[in-house]
């Protein structure tokens, strides 16, 4: 019964997302972007497009062959965002779930143990989100080196604290509602009620988070690209393609101007998704 | 009062150790070879290998973390592996440029996302709301660094109205302010909104409509008020991104600030800059907060009344 309920109110949400035009639209949109970083290497050759340099055609403007320009060393463009999704998925998709896991660990754990742990561990966290997370990324990044799982650890143990945090006090306020005190009474386990009370209403809130984490993880870890500290070149990453652009901002504009635009349309996407699975879990509050 | 603000800021040392800690510990996980890094290639190995003993690289963290402390607390944060000039030399005279710029756009960001947001709330519905829902949330989906060209492309290259980078007159922050306000609009006044439209919601709103408030009454007399105080909250807490922001728009805009410095740092791993500016920001950001909870303990009698 419980099953058949629960897929009901999943096809319910689902059936809101395709109703809402622009969550349709983002949806599309990330379908797309994932379906490229899949199969990547069945729309573009990666080691003759994307890394292959090519000194005769260096600076192309978009044409039929080259639909997004070359860069300066005759790469096409298009070639190397497709092939840069890889990495920006990875960093966004990647690390939103790591996050969400340590999060969950650290926060579930601070809400249910309460008392000096919950004390102990919030004071660490408050003292953790004191530090601007992108310099503490990238101080991290200057000591334990460039490369994509130290990006990710980075990315990670900054992101974590404020995941921690918000599961903590979204776990709290669910426990202190009144079905959960009903069920406590009633002699339902701890298990249970985690399971059955606690994870099922705290989901949507975590979908939303995650979704629109996702985001802000693709233009962080672009961030670091652009300042060279992410992804190093001649390898295709959305930042650091961006960055190499700049010298030629006055004369080929669109070296830089393809790869900002496919970071923000994709920021954009996950943030609509977000915005509009927020909407589907919740729609009073529209 | 003054007893709220004296607790307060001896609650603040504990966390400033913990910072100081945490800093400390990520930027000496790996201990790294100073020695190298201050001879470069030409210094021999022996040189190298006295100057990291000097530096008691092989010492225990721990260890290494109190020495740290007891320079600190005298106002030591070392010496850059760089230039060999006091850390706190180095930065401590371009911070306030750094403070100044994330201070000002987050002024900025208030004037104009408040209002936006508050407009959007109370024509909930309107073609005007959706437009500026859609907007905002794409102005928060622009990464700042590829905004801050943009714009250069735009004011500068074409247009030919503000500088590209410098200083020197009020138009060369104009760029800057912009690229690090813009996305913190879209943010705010998203939240703004959804804060606004929960208020008017509330009992005493429906209270005070009953009574016989005009529209006009109810926003700004009663439910303005309680929209403020979350979206200070927000602005407070953003204030630590603004300062990264900062970092960043002062390289690419060629500002003076620590912006440079501690790029620089962190591509030498020069680790004394990083550590002692990511502490200089992080304390900055706690103090900060510290001027919100006293501003919201003057203005609000509620949070007043826990205190006294």
């Amino acid at each position: 019964m419980i099953k058949h309920k629960k897929q009901k109110k999943i096809k319910t949400i689902f059936s809101r997302i395709m109703a809402n035009k622009v969550g349709f639209g983002a949806l599309l949109v990330i379908v797309v972007i994932l379906s490229f970083a899949v199969f990547a290497d069945f729309i573009v050759d990666y080691e003759t497009l994307a890394l292959g340099q090519n000194p005769t055609e260096r600076l192309q403007e978009p044409s039929s062959e080259h639909i997004f320009g070359t860069d300066s060393f005759g790469r096409d463009i298009f070639a190397r965002i497709i092939h840069g999704s890889r990495y920006s998925l990875t960093f966004g998709i990647g690390c939103s779930l790591f996050i969400l896991i340590g999060g969950s660990l650290l926060g579930g754990l601070s809400a249910y143990l309460g008392g000096r742990v919950d004390d102990l561990i919030m004071r660490g966290l408050d003292a953790f989100m004191c530090i601007p997370s992108f310099l503490l990324a990238m101080a991290l990044i200057s000591v334990i080196g460039m490369g994509l799982y130290n990006i990710m650890i980075a990315l990670v143990i900054t992101s974590v604290p404020g995941s921690a945090k918000m599961i903590r006090s979204l776990v709290l306020t669910i426990v202190h509602q009144e079905y959960v005190e009903a069920a406590e009474l009633s002699g339902a386990s701890n298990f249970k009620i985690i399971v059955h009370h606690i994870l099922p209403n705290a989901s949507g809130q975590i979908i939303v988070n995650t979704t629109m984490s996702i985001a802000g993880l693709i233009m962080l870890a672009a961030g670091l690209g652009f300042l060279g500290l992410g992804i190093q070149p001649p390898m295709p990453e959305w930042g650091s393609m961006l960055s190499e652009g700049i010298k030629y901002m006055r004369v080929k504009p669109h070296v830089m101007m393809f790869p900002g635009l496919t970071i923000v349309m994709t920021a954009l996407a996950f943030n609509l998704l977000g915005d509009t699975l927020a909407d589907a879990f919740d729609p009073r509050l529209h | 009062m003054l007893k709220f603000i004296i607790r307060r800021v001896l609650a603040m040392i504990p966390t400033i150790l913990l910072v100081i800690f945490i800093v400390f510990f990520i930027t000496n996980i790996i201990p790294g070879d100073p020695g190298r890094t201050i001879l470069g290639i030409k210094g021999s190995a022996k040189e190298v290998a006295l100057i990291n003993e000097e530096l008691g690289i092989d010492d225990p963290l721990l260890i290494k973390y109190v020495n740290y402390l007891k320079g600190v607390i005298v106002g030591d944060f070392g010496t850059s592996y760089i230039s060999r000039v006091s850390v706190l030399d180095e930065i401590s005279k371009k911070f306030p440029e750094t403070f100044k710029l994330a201070v000002i756009a987050t002024v900025v960001t208030a004037i104009f996302a408040i209002p936006i947001g508050i407009i959007s709330a109370t024509k909930q519905h309107s073609l005007l709301d959706a437009t500026i829902v859609i907007s905002s949330l794409g102005l928060a989906s622009i990464p700042g660094f590829w905004l801050a060209i943009v714009l250069i492309m735009i004011f500068s290259l074409n247009l030919g109205w503000l500088p590209t980078s410098g200083i020197g007159s009020i138009k060369h922050y104009i760029l800057p302010i912009a690229t690090l306000s813009l996305p913190a609009i879209g943010f705010l006044s998203r939240m703004v909104r959804a804060t606004m439209l929960e208020v008017l919601l509330q009992d005493y709103i429906r209270t005070a409509k009953a009574k016989g408030a005009t529209r006009r009454q109810i926003i700004f007399k009663h439910a303005l008020k309680n929209v403020l105080i979350p979206a200070v909250t927000i602005l407070g807490f953003g204030f630590s991104g603004m300062l990264s922001g900062a970092i960043i728009t002062e390289m690419i805009f060629g500002l003076p600030g620590i912006g440079q410095i501690v790029l620089n740092a962190v591509r030498m791993n020069n680790v004394p800059v990083v550590l002692g500016s990511t502490i200089l920001l992080s304390v900055s950001f706690m103090l900060v907060i510290l001027a919100m909870d006293i501003i919201y303990m003057l203005i609000d009698p509620r949070i007043r009344k826990q205190y006294i």
